[in-house]
């Protein structure tokens, strides 16, 4: 996917990966690419003069997802960062990537302090991000299961696929996080027998696994819900997963817009939450239209 | 296993806190750290950046001004006894190296 002066990539990196992710950009500006823009599935990069240029994330303590840095702390790093020789590249959620030139001194001298920052903000977004996720998923499948199990009035054939997929992704979750404190352990042994942390590309690479199988339940429900679609059921499925892949990926822009905006963390919460659901609901609402618009 | 926060500093902490014994700003601790070990310990500016957050937040160090765009910070009471309490189990460490090693078998052999 590459054109003279663009070239995306799929984001392949967890966001706590960050030995990976510093890794791929000094690779990538080695064959002449730097980074433009960090999405929810795409990283784009633009054409550059290829250079050895080393490239540093930063997840700053007093970082926040939806929230800019304070300014005092902001200026701070930044000062710190100019007197090392570290220019700031982009900024994507709560880490901060900066780059150098080969002989500048390096960005983290202490890997322990830098882990526990790491997990410092992990703590407040991935970690929360995954358990919320875990128990609104668990008490959905229960609900599910009791309506389909103890055949309720309400269930219908959609029921059991409900129940399966939401029972999916609570495992998800569980293996996200399982998956993570295996990372932190192992890195925090690493570092204190004087290495650096290890690399998690595998973690990546267990949650795309994950999600294929997702889609895969996906596919299946409406295979099984949606038969009187006939022909124009893979042309309604291709429509559904683009509208939630656009839904996905506007949400999280929107936030990050808000932040650049200077917003509050609990205002850029509340309307980005309010956002996401009114495109969910509209996304409903328009697949529903047009499966009428098929089964005419 | 994860040190105890700030029980026990790591050399980089150790230096950080040191400088701050007399009031400066961040980027006077990454010259001064370098300046007293003699190139030996670096400080990156992550690692600088992050360490004054922590320590802010633990009461070891305090703002005592702001300057253009630089905020000078110094050792609190607390700052002072954690420096101190680190200075003493190296000496302790060092202690029990020369009573072992050094006087016990003449040296490390």
């Amino acid at each position: 996917m590459s054109s003279f002066e663009t070239r995306y990539q799929l984001s392949s990196f967890s966001i706590f990966d960050y030995k990976s992710i510093e890794d791929n950009l000094t690779a990538m500006a080695e064959k002449g690419w730097r980074i433009e823009r960090i999405g929810a599935f795409l990283w784009k990069f633009k054409r550059a003069e290829p250079s050895n240029k080393k490239f540093a994330v930063v997840f700053p303590r007093a970082s926040s997802e939806f929230e800019s840095m304070p300014a005092e702390s902001q200026t701070l790093l930044d000062e710190l960062c100019m007197e090392g020789g570290w220019e700031k590249e982009i900024e994507w959620k709560q880490m901060q990537i900066y780059c150098a030139d080969p002989e500048a001194i390096p960005m983290e001298t202490d890997e322990a302090v830098r882990l526990e920052n790491v997990h410092l903000n992990m703590k407040k977004t991935f970690i929360l991000g995954w358990i919320l996720t875990l128990f609104s998923m668990l008490v959905l499948a229960f609900s599910n299961g009791m309506k389909y199990f103890g055949n309720s009035p309400y269930s219908d054939e959609g029921t059991i696929w409900a129940f399966l997929a939401t029972l999916y992704v609570a495992l998800t979750a569980v293996v996200s996080l399982l998956g993570y404190l295996y990372w932190l352990k192992a890195s925090r042994r690493r570092i204190s027998e004087g290495g650096t942390c290890i690399s998690a590309t595998w973690h990546r690479r267990l949650l795309n696994g994950l999600l294929i199988g997702f889609l895969v339940i996906l596919i299946s429900y409406f295979a099984d819900t949606k038969i009187h679609l006939g022909e124009g059921l893979v042309f309604y499925i291709i429509i559904y997963m683009l509208a939630a892949l656009a839904v996905i990926a506007f949400s999280n822009s929107f936030s990050q817009y808000l932040k650049g905006k200077g917003w509050s963390s609990r205002s850029n919460i509340m309307l980005s939450t309010i956002v996401a659901t009114t495109l969910f609901i509209s996304m409903i609402v328009i697949t529903k239209i047009i499966e009428v618009i098929i089964s005419k | 296993m994860a040190r105890d926060k700030l029980r026990t500093l790591t050399e980089q902490m150790f230096y950080t806190l040191l400088c701050f014994n007399k009031q400066c700003c961040g980027v006077d601790v990454m010259k001064r750290a370098r300046e007293v070990t003699e190139g030996r310990v670096c400080i990156g500016p992550g690692t600088l950046y992050n360490l004054i957050e922590q320590f802010l937040d633990a009461g070891l160090i305090c703002e005592t001004g702001v300057e253009g765009r630089r905020i000078s910070y110094i050792l609190t009471e607390k700052g002072k006894k954690t420096l101190e309490a680190e200075y003493n189990r190296l000496k302790k460490q060092m202690g029990d190296y020369n009573r072992l090693i050094s006087a016990e078998s003449g040296g490390l052999k």
